[in-house]
């Protein structure tokens, strides 16, 4: 038993643990679509932030051959923060509700806090023209944080005051005052 | 906007304390040093392409990263958070705050602000005016230029998008523009203000009186 023979024993346990691995997933899976759109996961802090915010309107529409898409969405924002970039994935489905894949949309507008707004989207994508139901959810978004610097007239005014923000200066970077 | 200004009060307002605040905020957590103290002067980036920093701050380190954050304007520190020196802060935790003094300029510019109807920007993005809006400054000048509520004044683009603005103020002539065409604009600054046609001449007025008074005020503490 040489060292060339050990690495080959161990390569090939590892081969087999991926072949294995391989066909648990594949038998586990009810279809290929399965297997290429796995489960759609959200992370904790998103989750936290979704409970005040939610999809109220989610509408995707393929537009022929062209692949001109036209998309809808209205969020609706109950919570006390503004929030920004809104990723929402769309699951698609035929007029058979079978799958045709998914597609996300992000929204980097801000949508105020108590505030419900609607942003629509018109771009070239490849959707399956078959494509007649949607069904959206937000997957990912960021509350709005204050700026880093703010003006303000009066000195014992504080930084949420009536001033402007002007933008941070990092090294070599902005404008004069 | 009230046809009565009181000049006088807006005017003593700004004599006794012709200065602007300028709050330093962390921008995310880290460990925070700061490389000037209160009293001292401290100057804003400079030079022909902006290329001469302005005067370091503060550092803050975080995950071995150390960020030197320069002043934004000129002036003095007027008071520095000096019990978190060393420390652990999180982002949005005051550090410091500039008086910066102003100029004439500015001081008008911040006298307009409070009288004009001030339209901000609602996004941090560029702006540009509509093709129609534009063109119609190009010919006359921006204080010939009506608006009305409702019309797409301007073209926000944020993110390869471009999305029209629509106003929603009162309707006038655009008396100041604050903002170039392709420069990133703060989320809340102001874009344009705007001023009800019958009222420019009173505009007009508070502008001449600022400068006049102004001038004399300074010339009497010389």
């Amino acid at each position: 038993m040489n060292g060339k023979f050990l690495g080959n024993l161990g390569l090939s346990i590892v081969i087999l643990a991926l072949v294995a691995f391989g066909v648990m997933k594949v038998s586990a899976s009810s279809g290929v679509e399965d297997l290429l759109l796995p489960e759609i996961k959200v992370s904790d802090s998103t989750q936290e932030l979704l409970h005040s915010v939610s999809l109220a309107r989610a509408a995707v529409n393929v537009q022929g051959l062209d692949h001109q898409v036209e998309a809808i969405f209205g969020i609706e924002n109950t919570g006390e923060h503004d929030i920004k970039n809104v990723s929402i994935l769309c699951t698609l489905f035929d007029s058979k509700n079978k799958e045709q894949g998914r597609d996300k949309w992000v929204v980097y507008d801000t949508v105020k806090a108590h505030a419900r707004d609607f942003f629509t989207f018109a771009d070239k994508r490849f959707i399956s023209a078959s494509v007649v139901r949607s069904d959206c959810q937000i997957v990912d978004l960021e509350q709005v944080t204050p700026p880093a610097i703010t003006v303000h007239r009066s000195s014992a005014a504080h930084g949420g005051g009536h001033g402007h923000a002007v933008p941070a200066h990092e090294s070599g970077h902005g404008a004069a005052h | 906007m009230s046809d009565e200004i009181d000049f006088d009060e807006i005017l003593g307002k700004y004599h006794s304390d012709p200065y602007e605040y300028v709050d330093i905020f962390a921008e995310h957590t880290g460990k925070v040093r700061f490389l000037t103290e209160e009293g001292s002067t401290v100057e804003a980036v400079s030079g022909e392409w902006k290329h001469i920093p302005g005067t370091p701050l503060l550092e803050i380190t975080r995950e071995r990263n150390p960020k030197q954050i320069t002043s934004p304007t000129n002036g003095v520190i007027a008071s520095v958070n000096s019990n978190l020196e060393g420390s652990f802060v999180e982002a949005g935790e005051k550090l410091m705050t500039i008086r910066h003094p102003l100029k004439k300029k500015e001081i008008i510019e911040c006298i307009l602000k409070e009288v004009l109807y001030v339209f901000p920007a609602p996004e941090r993005a560029k702006y540009f005016f509509s093709l129609d809006i534009q063109s119609r400054i190009d010919k006359k000048s921006a204080k010939e230029v009506s608006v009305k509520p409702g019309d797409d004044i301007i073209i926000m683009s944020l993110m390869k998008r471009d999305t029209p603005v629509y106003y929603d103020g009162e309707a006038g002539v655009i008396h100041s523009v604050y903002f170039k065409p392709g420069v990133s604009v703060q989320q809340g600054a102001p874009l344009i203000g705007v001023c009800p046609v019958e009222k420019v001449p009173l505009i007009k007025k508070v502008i001449t009186r600022v400068k006049a008074d102004w001038d004399k005020n300074e010339v009497s503490t010389v």
